[in-house]
């Protein structure tokens, strides 16, 4: 068989395999909202106080934008597990067994990844048509004017993003949840690194996500016609009131050279893809160990044989328990839900968690609230986004779901672990608050531990994955707290932000968790 | 104590049953249940372990339908399903504390509840390992130990034996016999010497239906007089295979001697041998009653 032929099926029976899925669903419903949400004007790609008119050029480079930031940024999520899968089924054992080599299962991977993605690109470009000919301001369709900046703009960057969550799954320490954390920094970092870099300036065509090409050729239109444009330029936030200047905008002229720097990226991309084959770890479990595990067995015991064949087999006989011993102790539960919470954390966690802690006792009552208290309320997000899917994740739900009282047993003692961690990380908060007498932090930093939990449990419990509340903190986390959004900012770090909002919304949160897990037991 | 199952059916989508009109009594003992692939015996096992509820039918522990309550059955439940997982970063003895507490065990009675089966079930010197080292058989012992935490009066395996050595089969075939006085047992597997060994009553089922129930020596009694042994030359062979069922066959210098379970004299040569299981298996299964 051909590489060519092997690759071909590798990615065909993962991309069949990823589409036959809900979540795929989810996720092309998720695009659909987008186009949405832009076709109702909640979004828009404005030029200070311009806008182009509604044509095929400039819906297609609007919608190419909104592609290139939201599925560029969430479409990595959606991409990444495909190798992680293989690892956990098995298959990927057995095709360890076979003569494919690691470069050519990670170009499979690749390839379905981009598949995948480029499918959300494309409900993302009918959508745009649709609203071309709802707009009306110029309901001509200009098929090759629409999709070239898909092609040019959307393709290479979206080969790009295949390719990392390709990379991600090979280096072992970005494989969970820790590589979602740092794709979803590095990804906001690069968008105003590139539009910043002078070197990428002079050659805009090969910045990846295409904002400095468009923004560069959009402006050049807008000067020529208005010399007072200020050089603005935006994505999102809805059709800005009194930005009603239109002008004629016919898309980018794809000269050679352009074209040429868009699709090197796609070079790129596989030269990421055969840099990741390095890391890979061909589903040899003894290169990448689970790291706890790893570091807790001593040389002697490091080969996972019979504890002790050799040994004579002693008498299998059991004391019989008497019924006074089973009686439900809500302690006992929450303590082993907390030593499981905790468990698999390395020393210099601990002592980080210590110091941010402290920093938050030592440091104002505004400084904590503003930055200290969001930073300790980040720390612990691998530890929140178990909450709830654990038993999914690891397999034991059949274990634990035949337990007498699964749902009132097992799952307020899961919040209450979560809201345990989230109250000890803000230990040193509340001690500054009481001392400064800052009432709004106090009930800011409840709501706060109450709603982290809550939105773990009922993202864990209905996703069955961690990612979903990796993503969704992070978002809400990065927009709220951090950067002062009010509805989101449910720290209170900002006096606009209404805290208070978040106690009702866990309770929803809550009563979907119990929902969610309700449903799963009654199967 | 007693489990009434009565026209129990499990409809999954587009109208395929994986188990129907499954109906029978289990009293005190073992109840072995045989079946090939996808006969259904897992998705019995889930239901009785209130993992998966029925579509139809009712099953009634001591006269309570756990499908309505389930948790008066999981108080006394133990169960080791066919395939399940472990929290790798938990050592056997936290795995099993934290079971404990969530089965309602106090902390006393676990801890020395642990400690014996820890000893049962040959996991003293790994016990402070993390399980995700554990090798497969070494898992499966944990499941065991899990299942018995509670000292279940209902003991639900599915598979129980699978990944384990020989000589722990043995001691698990035997734990089994030694519990089995006071509680019911209900073991499924695919290994007919697992159950030859333990079952006081076999459950056969296929397709999703109940073929037979009944204690393994009146399965052999039913079998007398239908099975065969004789030699053929190796040619024969192909041709027989099409027309019996052949529960076994051994290579000798004058040909196969040949093992045939047949209501008929199915040659001329052929004697009749004792039946054992693996032929009353085939000859139920197989449908050449």
């Amino acid at each position: 068989m051909n590489s060519a032929r092997i690759i071909y099926h590798l990615a065909r029976a993962d991309f069949l395999e990823r589409v036959r899925r809900y979540s795929f669903l989810v996720m092309l419903g998720l695009v659909v909202f987008l186009g949405y949400q832009t076709a109702i004007g909640n979004m828009a790609l404005e030029l200070g106080q311009y806008r182009g008119e509604f044509n095929s050029a400039w819906v297609g480079a609007m919608m190419s934008l909104i592609g290139t930031f939201f599925i560029g940024w969430f479409g990595f999520y959606m991409v990444k597990g495909s190798v992680a899968r293989d690892r956990e089924t098995g298959v990927g054992q057995i095709m360890a067994t076979t003569p494919l080599t690691r470069p050519l299962y990670l170009i499979g991977k690749w390839l379905s990844n981009f598949l995948v993605l480029m499918a959300m690109v494309a409900i993302l470009a009918l959508a745009g048509i649709v609203i071309q000919l709802l707009q009306g301001e110029n309901t001509q369709i200009d098929l090759l004017a629409f999709l070239a900046p898909f092609f040019f703009i959307v393709m290479p960057l979206m080969a790009l993003v295949a390719a990392a969550a390709v990379l991600f799954e090979s280096i072992s320490f970005l494989q969970g949840g820790f590589g979602n954390i740092v794709y979803f920094f590095a990804f906001i970092m690069f968008v105003p690194l590139f539009m910043e870099n002078n070197a990428l300036k002079n050659y805009p065509a090969f910045e990846p996500m295409g904002l400095g090409l468009l923004a560069n050729e959009m402006g050049k239109a807008v000067t020529a016609i208005h010399p007072d444009y200020n050089g603005d330029f935006t994505l999102g936030g809805g059709i800005t009131e009194g930005a009603t200047t239109t002008f004629i905008w016919n898309g980018i002229h794809w000269t050679p050279e352009f074209v040429f720097a868009r699709l090197s990226l796609i070079v790129m991309a596989l030269a990421l893809t055969f840099l990741a084959a390095l890391f890979f770890d061909r589903f040899d479990p003894s290169r990448t160990k689970p790291r706890s595990v790893r570091t807790k067995r001593s040389a002697s015991d490091s080969a996972p044989t019979p504890a002790s064949t050799s040994q004579a087999a002693p008498t299998p006989h059991l004391t019989p328990l008497n019924k006074a011993a089973n009686r439900f102790s809500f302690f006992s539960v929450l303590i082993a839900e907390l030593k499981l919470l905790l468990k698999g954390q390395r020393w210099w966690w601990y002592v980080i968690m210590g110091g941010i802690i402290v920093a938050c006792l030592v440091n104002s009552s505004a400084i904590t609230r503003e930055i200290v208290l969001p930073i300790a309320w980040v720390w612990p997000i691998l530890i929140w986004s178990a909450i709830g899917n654990r038993e999914i994740h690891n397999n034991v739900q059949q274990l634990t779901f035949s337990s007498a009282s699964p749902l009132w047993r097992q799952l307020p003692v899961q919040w209450l672990t979560g809201f345990i961690v989230t109250l000890l990380m803000a230990s040193g908060a509340a001690f500054r608050f009481v001392i400064d007498g800052d009432a709004i932090g106090l009930i800011a930093l409840l709501s706060g531990a109450i709603f982290i939990p809550s939105l773990a449990l009922a993202s864990g419990v209905w996703s069955g994955t961690s990612k979903l509340f990796e993503i969704l903190y992070m978002v809400i986390w990065y927009l709220g707290p951090l950067n002062k959004v009010p509805g989101l900012d449910f720290v209170g770090s900002h006096s606009n932000g209404y805290p208070q909002f978040f106690i009702p919304v866990s309770l929803a949160l809550i009563t979907f968790a119990i929902f969610g897990r309700s449903r799963q037991l009654r199967n | 104590m007693q489990l009434t199952i009565n026209k129990l059916g499990k409809e999954y989508k587009r109208g395929f049953w994986g188990l129907k009109d499954f109906s029978l009594e289990i009293k005190p003992g073992i109840l072995g249940l045989l079946g090939p692939n996808g006969a259904g015996k897992s998705t019995f096992m889930r239901m009785l372990a209130t993992i998966t509820k029925p579509t139809d039918g009712t099953i009634t522990w001591n006269d309570t339908n756990i499908v309505k309550s389930p948790d008066i059955l999981r108080d006394v439940l133990g169960y080791l399903p066919q395939d399940f997982g472990v929290y790798p970063n938990l050592n056997a003895i936290e795995f099993l504390e934290y079971m404990a507490a969530i089965k309602g065990l106090d902390a006393r009675t676990a801890k020395k509840r642990i400690d014996e089966l820890l000893q049962l079930t040959n996991l003293v010197d790994a016990a402070k390992r993390p399980l995700g080292g554990y090798s497969g058989g070494m898992k499966q012992r944990v499941g065991i130990a899990q299942a018995l935490l509670n000292d279940p009066q209902l003991l639900i395996v599915d598979e129980p034996t699978v990944g384990l050595d020989p000589e722990e089969r043995v001691r698990f075939r035997n734990l089994l016999s030694d519990l089995s006085g006071e509680r019911i047992v209900i073991l499924s597997t695919h290994i007919v010497s697992d159950v030859e060994a333990t079952a006081t009553h076999i459950a056969l089922v296929n397709k999703g239906q109940l073929l037979r129930e009944a204690a393994p020596e009146n399965l052999l009694h039913e079998l007398e007089n239908k099975v065969w042994e004789w030699t053929v030359r190796s040619d024969d062979l192909p041709a027989l295979k099409q027309k019996h069922i052949i529960s076994g066959t051994i290579r000798r210098s004058d040909g196969v001697q040949v093992r045939v379970v047949s209501a008929d004299k199915p040659d001329t040569n052929a004697q009749t041998v004792s039946p054992n299981l693996e032929d009353a298996y085939l000859y139920f299964i197989g449908g050449k009653q």
